[in-house]
Parts: C-alpha cells; structure tokens; sequence
C-alpha cells in the first residue's frame, strides 16, 4: 500500500495552530505518510512535527466554511487545526484518521526513521539474557539457562531463553508449560543476592473446575524452595476472581496439591478496567470548569490512584516476602503478562539498587517487560482518548511508570534517572521513531518483524551522553539499601508531570530543578577546586619528603 | 503544681500511630509545663494538648489517648487503672488553662536577662515596616485617634489613615463599623498608590446610612490619585451578608457609596472552618484507608474548597492592586479573621519581602497580632468558649504552603517554618500571640519572652535552599493558578508526626547539606586565594607537615598571620580527609 493514497489532501495553506502554552501559529500544514506537520516558514518559528502513530483521536467541528480540527495525542496534548475550507478540513481529517490507525505494523514509522545521529552503542544488543545469567552465575550455581523455547513454541510470548531451576529438565518445562496459560511456565524473574530467595513468574495454572494437576509444575517450582522452606505464590487477582477464571479453564494452585505453598491474593484490575480509570483520570485533569467538589470526586471515580496504591501494595508484599521473610515468591495473575510485570518489576526497583539506575532500569524494562512479553502494541494501541469499544488497550506500563514514580518522589535520592526519563519512556511506548516497544513479545519483534535490523533501538539515543544528560537526577547517591515505599493514601501523588502537564504550565518547577541542579553542580565545582589545590599540596609535601624520611 | 495528681508512672507503654514498630515501655513524668516519656523524645507541652480520652481497657493495661493541637496522637497505656485516672484527670486540668498566668510562657524562663528580652521584643518593628511600604506620605499619615485604645480596643494605637479623613469622620465612621473597626490603612502599593485597607461591617441594617463612613471610604479612594474608584470586598457569602442586615449590621450598598465596586467573596465563618477541619483531621487520622476513602473523606470535608476560596480572595485583591491600581477595602464581620487571612494573602502576592523570613515575621505581626486576631479565643489558649475555636491562622499558613508548591523558589522560608509557627500558635511558650487584642497584651513584655529572636537565630533550619534574592520568581507579583487540581493535602502539617507517611529522603535537607558543604568550600577558598598570594606555596609547605585535624574554619581576615595559617592547613586537611 502506498501512503500517497491515503493523503487525500497533501498541503493546505492558512491553517491556524492552537497548543497548550504556545502562542498560535499560521502555517502551511502538511501530511507526509508518518508526520502532520505545520510550517510557518518563518526563522526561529516553532513547527508542529507530529507522528500519526501519537495522535488517539481526532474530532471534527465547522463554522460555515471554516473547519477545525482537535488532534487529541496518545502523549494526552490537545491540539486545534483552524482549517480554512470545509473539503480541506474533511479531507485532511480522514487521512489522519487514516494514518494514525495503521494496522500494519511494518508500516510503522520506526521500519523508516534513520537516525540523525552516530550509533555508538547499540541498544539491541545492551541487554540480553546471556549477559544477565552471566550475572546471575556469578551469585549461584542453581539456576540454568535453558533453550527450550528457542523456536517460541513451548511459550510463543517468552524469549527464545529462560532461566529456570538447574535440576529441572526441558522435558518438565514442556509439560509444566502446557498447565500455565499461555505457556507460560514459571520462570526466574530476579536472584536476591542477599538471602538467596528468588521472585519467579508465570501465567495461571490451567486447573479447570475439575482441578486438574501438573506434578511437573508443582517440581518445578519447588525446587526453588530451600529443604524445609515454605514459598508464597502471590495471586494479583482476588479468590472471586480467580475462581471464576477455573470455569474457562485457569485457575490457582490448589493447597492440597502444593503443600510447601502459601497463596495471597491481591487485587489488581485487568485491563479493560484499567483503560477506563485512565480515561476518566484524564478527563477529570482536562475539565477546566470543575469546582473543587467535582474535581475531586472524579478523581476518586476515576479509581486511579487506588490501582496505583493497590498494585505497589502488591509489589511491597512481593519485596517483603522475599527480603523480610527470606521465602521465595511466585507471582501471576491470568495471562502473566500485565499484572505479574507490574509487580515483578516493581518489587525489582524496591529490592534491587541496579534497577534504579538509568542503565539497571533500561535492563527491567528489557528483561521483566519487552522479553517477558507484555503486549506493548496491543496495550498502547490506543491512550486516553480512545472512544471506540476498547479491544485490549490498557495503560499497564504507564501504571508501572507512575508507581516508579511514587517511590521517586519518596527516595528523590535513591535513583540515577529522573521523572523526566520516565515521562520520555511513556511517551515513546505510545508513539515513537523508535522500534523498541513494537511489537507483542519478542517472538514477534526479534523474529517476525526483525526489529533489531530494520528499526533503531530506543536505547541506542537514549544512551547518546547528550540526551542522558537531560535524564540525570542530580541528587543521586547510590543506595544499597532496599526502599520501602510508603502505600498510604496520603503518601500517594497525582503524577502531575504526565496528566497535568499539558493543563498549567510548569514554568515555576522547571526553574526549581534548574536551580536544584545548579546548586549542586556548583557544589561539585567548588569540590574539584579544592581537591586539585589539595593535590598541588601533597605534591610540595612529596618534594620536602626525602628530607624528612631517612 | 497543684493540679499534679501523679508526678510518675513507670511501666507505661507508648504507640507510635506513625510506625509499625512495637510499642515501647517507659516512665511517664508529668510537670508542670509538660508530659514526659522517657527513654523516648517524645514530651508533649500540656498546652497544646487539645484532648485526653480514657480507651476500653485492654489486657496490656488502661489506654490513654492524647490528641494534640499540632495533630500529634499519642497513645499511652498505664499498668493500673488509678494511675491511669490520675493522670487523664491531671492533665485535663493541665491542658485547660483557667487564667493566662498558668500558660507556659510566665514560666518558660529561657537563659537570657531582661535588656535582651526588652531587645526581643523590639525585633519586629512595624513602625519600620509601614515606612517601608513608603507611608507616612503626603497623603496617609498617623493617626492619634486610637491612643490608648479609645475609639477601639481591639485595634493598635498607631494606625495609618487618609490624611484627608478629619478627626470627626474616623470617629463616626468608627461609630458605624461593628467594634468600632473603621477602615484603616493594612498595605500600602508605592509603585501604584493603591491601598488594601481593612474595617468591620457596616451598621447598615436594611437602610442606614452614615455621612463619615461614606466620606471616610471617599477619603480611601482619593488617597489613590490615578483611580477612579475602589473596591469593597465582603469576605463573606452574599446570604451571611444579608443574614447580618436583620441585626442592624450589614454591607455598603452602591448607592450610598459614591464609585465602590461592591464584591462577595463568599468565605465561610468560623464555625464551618473549625467543623469543616475536624473533618479533614478524621480524614487524615484513618487508619490505613483505602484511596476512596481518603479522596472521599477529603472531599467532604470541604476544606480545599476553602483554602481554594480565601487564595482566590488574596489573589483578586492583589491583581486589583498590582495590576488595575485599585484600593480596596476588605473587611468580614468583625474584620479580624476572614478580613486577616485574605489581607496577608494579598500582601504574600503582592510583595517579596513578605515571602522572606523576616518579612514573613512582620506580616504576622501586622495583619493578625496587631490588628486584633483572637489569638485565644481561637486557639483555645484557655478552657474557653469552644464555639469560638476556629482554625483561622491555620488556614493562611496552607494558603502559604500552597503557594510554596506552586512557586518552589519563591520563598525565603520553608515549609518547617510555616509547621514551626503553627506549633507556637498554639503551644504558648512564647507570649507573642497570647491574649486577643493588642491592648490585653500589652504588659506581656514583661513578664514572656518573643518568639521571633528565637527564631531568627535557628533560621537555618527554616530556610528554602531554592531561594535566591536575585531570581525572576522571587520579583514581583505571584499569580498563582486556583484550578482545583492546584491544591493539594497538607501531609506536612496534619501528617506531621507519623514519620512513614513522608518522603524518606528529603531534598530540602539534601540541598541545604549540599549548600552549607558549599559555603564551607567558598571560605576556604577564599583563604586559599589569600595564602597564595601573600606568600606563595612555600609557606603552605612549611606549616602543612604534620597537622592534625580539628580546626574549624579560619575566619577571613585581611592580614593573615602564622596561625592564620596553620589552622588554614588543618582545614584543607580536615577537608581533604571528608570529601
């Protein structure tokens, strides 16, 4: 297909830009096949680049013959196109309605974007499992990395290598696999170097109502276990929940048939129910008109911040379990793919000072989300603006974003990147030049769609020393301690820096982080000052010293 | 002493609310300023105990629950259940004064002699301050009229009016206000000579009109030469307002007052702040609360909407005056609770100095000590009234804080001062908001000690570490957004003491470590520099062999001698092994 077809009209003059904080603009707009663009074509004019993959919706309104356009972004930016003539306008709104609602991955922007700028480091190749079993050998010697998905047969959603127990054979992961939605088997989600105890994850067991059993399944895991030692699986759904789930075929590990195993049951919302809390949130934070009253109980309507509580909740109980109580932990819900990451990853930054590093966070979003194969096409296809029957869209790594978030903000200290790396990862699961997030699991990205070839990583800019400088957090002091975040209600923010961000400007905070971070480089200065006189010092000191020494 | 029934328990178990830590076991002493737990910090001053409450008996002994005015909640257990009455009964004695002589600032005897607490006093200076704000001028002066109170007792004797206002006009404007509070100058604009003055209602009932009050107001309005008019702000909601003209009080109409812009503010009295309060302090004191709850509560308790209100009125007010040139007269009922509140909001937006340590010292002294805040009425300083408790001042001081949030450099002070403040609001140590009125102050002096002095000299602990005299945020006016989602819980304040629910790092006292390391580093330096260029490495060499360690720095001096720089070196040296 050629994009030519879909642009019905390529070029329209005097088209009017209004966006949040900017004054309006005059321009020429253009469509190209991945961007709408604006031009001035004045010097030193701010243009409009923006990716048909960002925009979630368009709505469409006319007074006589003038036509506007309000582009809602995934990024959740409104912004309105004045367009003069009502054919343009129509035209115009149809090819982005087309553009931005490919279905053809390959036609995405990330298969055509060439970078601007020298790869030096290759972010497809930073982060493989190789290299973290390399790490985790060095710790243990119980664990293996087996090939038994090298053809994504076995689990079409895991990586083509798992880390699993040593004394397990493929023949048992097989057979463990075909007990566990989606063929997912428990696999080693992280080592805790401290007491040896282990997070593992994996889909539901497929019970049924007859409450079938693996006896594969239950070895598997219990091998993980220390002799005498009892484990926790950790359930994300509750036992209503859960029970419901046996008459399609899931289910949860029956006490009887797993003895060494405590079961928890949290409750964390699937999708479908996260989408709509992300919806309502967002226009809660647009509504300009709200009184207090109102803004307030949709807040509370919008329920977000209580998955934001309940899921870091389940995430500290994980932490805890393993740090506090020194048992091993296996955590799933349905599929394994959406609350299971959350909180996984989760306990990770809670638990493990690497994973708060701009490096160590790249690595957990790698290990514990694209490889562990959360559906990130699936779940971004659409953002907060999406108005159409919802399909399977759900801003589960958003949640883990904010949750990252929440514990930032209570350990401003502890982490080598800031919110605004955080915000950068949001944006670009959405929409990106990137080919990073495309994709459902790595089957379909490494494999299927060769996106280590034909697309950039988004790590490979990310990395760039220039752009990591933005991401910096200049009160970063390594941490070795694991942080127990505070779940209390009143502990717990709006992140303004996402769902405020277009709404007021940030002007006043902005300068605050500028001087933050001259503070503290002035510091650093001053401190290199000091040290080179020291050194002059101890140099004359180390001339006069074969005087003093016999 | 009296009232001490039992001076110690022993075996008393103490729970902390804030953590999940077990409970500790101690002995309860009880003096006569304070409820001492030791081995622990925690001692409870009894005036700002607010509540004792005996618990259901449990199998560790009789439950003892303290509420204090600072949110703090302590809970005690005591082994018997005679001590336990014993010491509910003392201090509910001890934490409701009868008379203001047993508050803890007669006996509070900090070791300083009387011309340093004569000196204290004189700290804040408001005299300084109007001549600051550039009056008197050729058309506001000081007016004689309240010598020795006589025209109104809950006003200061010093207070600044129109200097075209005559004698006979402030005294019948004085007869048509409630309480006699006529409007008097509270801030005055040098760079557009418009004025925020401040009175009571007028006695307007449904018709009455009052020839001086009216002259009074013209008089206000033409002290501001390039205006055409002015504003009257009622603070109130239209329906109080009106409510009041049944009992012969009232507002101005805009008919009798030539060129007034009438305006209703609509911020609730003091009944429905204090219970709108208890709300949020029940909210705040839920016992891990789902997050609908918590938003919940928060919203039924109103009490955003009400700080929403009052900032919306200080920046209405402060827009008139900075930007439109407009005095304006602000006043409630009796003007010394809604009128201070909104006043001292204005002045926070308008000007930078008040957004200092200092600055922020003398506002509180101007709109709310001074011009007759019932400081012990409001904040029960003695077993008074309940009715007319009132979180009023508590209000402002969130006011402040949501200002800090949204303007993170521009203020001098930071949110600890603000909570420091709240504190001595209500604990009486100091006698600076004792009493209700200037005039029932006025022998305090004496016989307590000022806050202010005290607090000067701790100001590195108060201060903002992103606060730059020269920075564009600290200049000019602050307009501050009141969209709802601007405002936010004050987990600071009534959250204070349960330690788990803040941040457990701090980037306040990460900078302000970093900018005392940074100061250090700029004096020795600085003394480098002079070493270097009075007489060169050598000399460095010479004294540097061998030194030890302690020094503190070395203060810079002109002409640096031999021990100069000695301890010059100790310092490097003393760096050297710290960084």
């Amino acid at each position: 297909m050629e994009f030519a077809e879909l642009i019905k009209t390529p070029r329209v003059d005097g088209v009017v830009l209004h966006r949040p904080f900017l004054p309006t603009v005059e321009g020429t707009l253009c469509l190209t096949g991945h961007h709408l663009i604006l031009s001035s074509r004045q010097d030193n004019t701010e243009e409009l680049w923006l990716l048909h993959s960002n925009i979630d919706a368009i709505e469409k309104r006319f007074i006589g013959s003038l036509g506007t356009i309000i582009v809602k972004c995934k990024d959740l930016r409104i912004i309105q196109l004045d367009i003069p003539g009502m054919e343009e306008c129509l035209n115009i709104a149809s090819s982005i309605e087309a553009l931005s609602t490919l279905d053809s991955v390959s036609l995405m922007y990330p298969f055509f974007y060439r970078p601007m700028f020298e790869v030096i480091e290759d972010g497809w190749h930073l982060f493989s499992p190789e290299e973290a079993f390399k790490d985790l050998e060095s710790m243990t010697d119980e664990w293996r990395l087996s090939e038994v998905n090298k053809d994504f047969t076995v689990c079409p959603s895991y990586p083509s290598l798992v880390t699993v127990p040593k004394d397990i054979d493929d023949d048992t992961l097989c057979k463990a696999a075909a007990f566990r939605h989606g063929g997912r088997f428990p696999v080693l989600s992280y080592y805790h170097k401290k007491n040896g105890m282990v997070m593992m994850r994996a889909g539901q067991p497929l019970t049924g109502t007859n409450g079938r059993r693996c006896k594969e399944d239950e070895k598997l895991i219990n091998a993980t276990l220390r002799a005498g030692k009892r484990g926790y699986i950790i359930d994300t759904r509750t036992i209503a929940v859960a029970q419901q789930a046996k008459a399609r075929g899931g289910g949860f590990e029956q006490e009887a048939n797993y003895p060494q195993w405590r079961r928890i049951h949290k409750a964390i919302e699937r999708s479908n129910i996260l989408q709509e809390s992300l919806i309502k949130l967002v226009e809660a934070c647009n509504d300009q008109s709200n009184s207090m009253d109102r803004w307030l109980s949709k807040l509370e309507a919008s329920n977000w911040q209580s998955h934001v509580k309940e899921i870091l909740t389940t995430a500290c109980l994980a932490a805890q379990c393993i740090d506090r109580s020194g048992a091993s932990v296996l955590v799933h819900g349905t599929e394994g793919t959406d609350s299971t990451l959350q909180v996984t990853s989760l306990a990770q930054i809670i638990l493990e000072p690497a994973c708060r590093t701009i490096r160590g966070f790249q690595a957990l979003v790698e290990r514990e989300w694209l490889q562990a194969g959360h559906p990130f096409q699936q779940r971004c296809a659409q953002s907060a603006y999406s108005n159409g029957k919802p399909r399977s869209e759900a801003p589960v790594f958003l949640l883990f974003l904010d949750c990252v978030w929440q514990i930032l903000r209570q350990f401003p200290c502890s982490f080598q990147f800031n919110e605004h790396f955080l915000i950068t990862l949001f944006e670009h699961a959405y929409a990106s030049q990137f080919g990073t997030f495309l994709g459902n699991s790595a089957a379909e990205s490494r494999v299927k769609l060769k996106l280590s070839r034909k697309t950039v990583s988004l790590w490979s800019w990310v990395n760039r020393p220039q752009e990591l400088e933005r991401f910096v957090n200049p009160l970063y002091e390594p941490n070795s301690l694991v942080i127990w975040p505070s779940v209390a209600p009143q502990s717990l923010l709006l992140w303004e820096g996402v769902f405020l961000r277009w709404n007021r400007s940030t002007k006043f905070l902005d300068e605050a982080y500028e001087e933050m971070v001259h503070i503290i480089e002035y510091n650093k200065e001053l401190q290199n000052k000091v040290n080179s006189l020291r050194r002059q010092l101890a140099q004359l000191e180390t001339e006069d010293s074969p005087l003093q020494t016999p | 002493m009296e009232h001490i029934r039992l001076p110690k328990v022993e075996r008393v178990q103490l729970l902390d609310r804030g953590s999940s830590r077990r409970a500790q076991v101690g002995t309860l002493y009880l003096t006569a300023s304070h409820t001492i737990f030791v081995d622990n910090e925690t001692e409870v001053l009894h005036s700002l105990v607010c509540n004792v409450e005996k618990q259901s008996v449990t199998a560790f002994g009789y439950p003892l629950l303290i509420q204090c005015k600072n949110f703090q909640v302590i809970q005690l257990i005591i082994p018997q259940e005679n001590d336990c009455n014993d010491v509910l009964m003392s201090l509910l004695r001890l934490s409701r004064a009868k008379r203001y002589e047993e508050l803890y600032c007669f006996s509070f005897k900090p070791n300083i002699d009387k011309a340093e607490r004569d000196q204290a006093w004189d700290f804040i200076d408001l005299r300084a301050e109007y001549s600051r704000m550039g009056v008197p001028n050729k058309l506001w002066h000081v007016s004689p009229i309240n010598r020795e109170y006589r025209v109104c007792d809950t006003y200061p004797t010093d207070l600044f009016v129109p200097k075209s206002a005559t004698l006979p006009v402030i005294v019948g404007s004085s007869k048509f206000r409630s309480r006699g509070r006529f409007p008097t100058l509270s801030y005055y604009c040098k760079e557009t000579q418009a004025a925020i003055c401040r009175s009571s209602q007028p006695l307007s009932g449904f018709s009455a009109r009052c020839l001086e009050d009216e002259q009074m107001l013209e008089a206000i309005m033409k002290s501001n030469p390039g205006s055409r008019f002015m504003y009257v702000v009622d603070t109130r909601p239209k329906l109080n307002a009106m409510a009041n003209r049944a009992t012969g009080k009232g507002y101005e109409s805009e008919d009798n007052y030539t060129n007034i812009k009438f305006q209703f503010i609509g911020i609730e009295n003091i009944h429905v702040m204090r219970n709108s309060q208890q709300k949020l302090i029940e909210v705040s004191d839920l016992r891990s609360p789902s997050m609908g709850e918590f938003l919940l509560g928060l919203e039924n308790s109103d009490w955003l909407k009400h700080i929403q209100t009052i900032l919306t009125a200080g920046k209405f007010i402060s827009k008139a005056v900075a930007e439109e040139g407009v005095s304006v007269l602000v006043h409630c009922s009796d003007g010394w609770d809604r009128t201070a509140q909104v006043c001292s909001v204005a002045c926070i937006l308008l000007d930078p100095y008040y957004r200092t340590l200092k600055g922020f010292m003398v506002l509180i002294e101007k709109d709310w000590v001074s011009f007759g805040h019932k400081f012990s009425h409001r904040y029960s300083h003695l077993d008074e009234d309940p009715k007319e408790v009132s979180p009023v001042i508590d209000q402002f001081l969130e006011c402040v804080w949501q200002l800090m949030e949204q303007f993170p450099c521009a203020f001098e002070y930071n949110e600890r001062f603000l909570i420091s403040i709240h504190n001595h609001i209500h604990s009486c140590q100091y006698g600076n908001f004792v009493c209700n009125s200037e005039k029932e102050r006025k022998d305090l002096g004496e016989k307590t000690h000022s806050l202010w002095p005290h607090m000067w000299k701790n100001k590195s602990d108060f201060v903002n570490p992103l606060f730059r005299p020269d920075h564009s945020q600290t200049q000019g006016v602050l307009r501050p957004l009141t969209t709802p989602y601007c405002f936010k819980f004050w987990r600071g304040l009534y959250n204070h003491f349960d330690r788990g629910l803040h941040p457990r790092q701090s980037v306040l006292d990460c900078l302000m470590a970093v900018k005392e390391e940074t100061q250090q580093l700029e004096e020795l330096l600085a003394v480098c520099e002079q070493v270097g260029t009075k007489c060169g490495h050598a000399c460095c060499k010479e004294v540097f062999k061998g030194t030890k360690c302690f020094g503190h720095l070395v203060p810079i001096s002109t002409t640096l001698n031999n021990s100069d720089l000695t301890s010059f070196c100790r310092t490097l040296h003393f760096t050297s092994e710290h960084f």
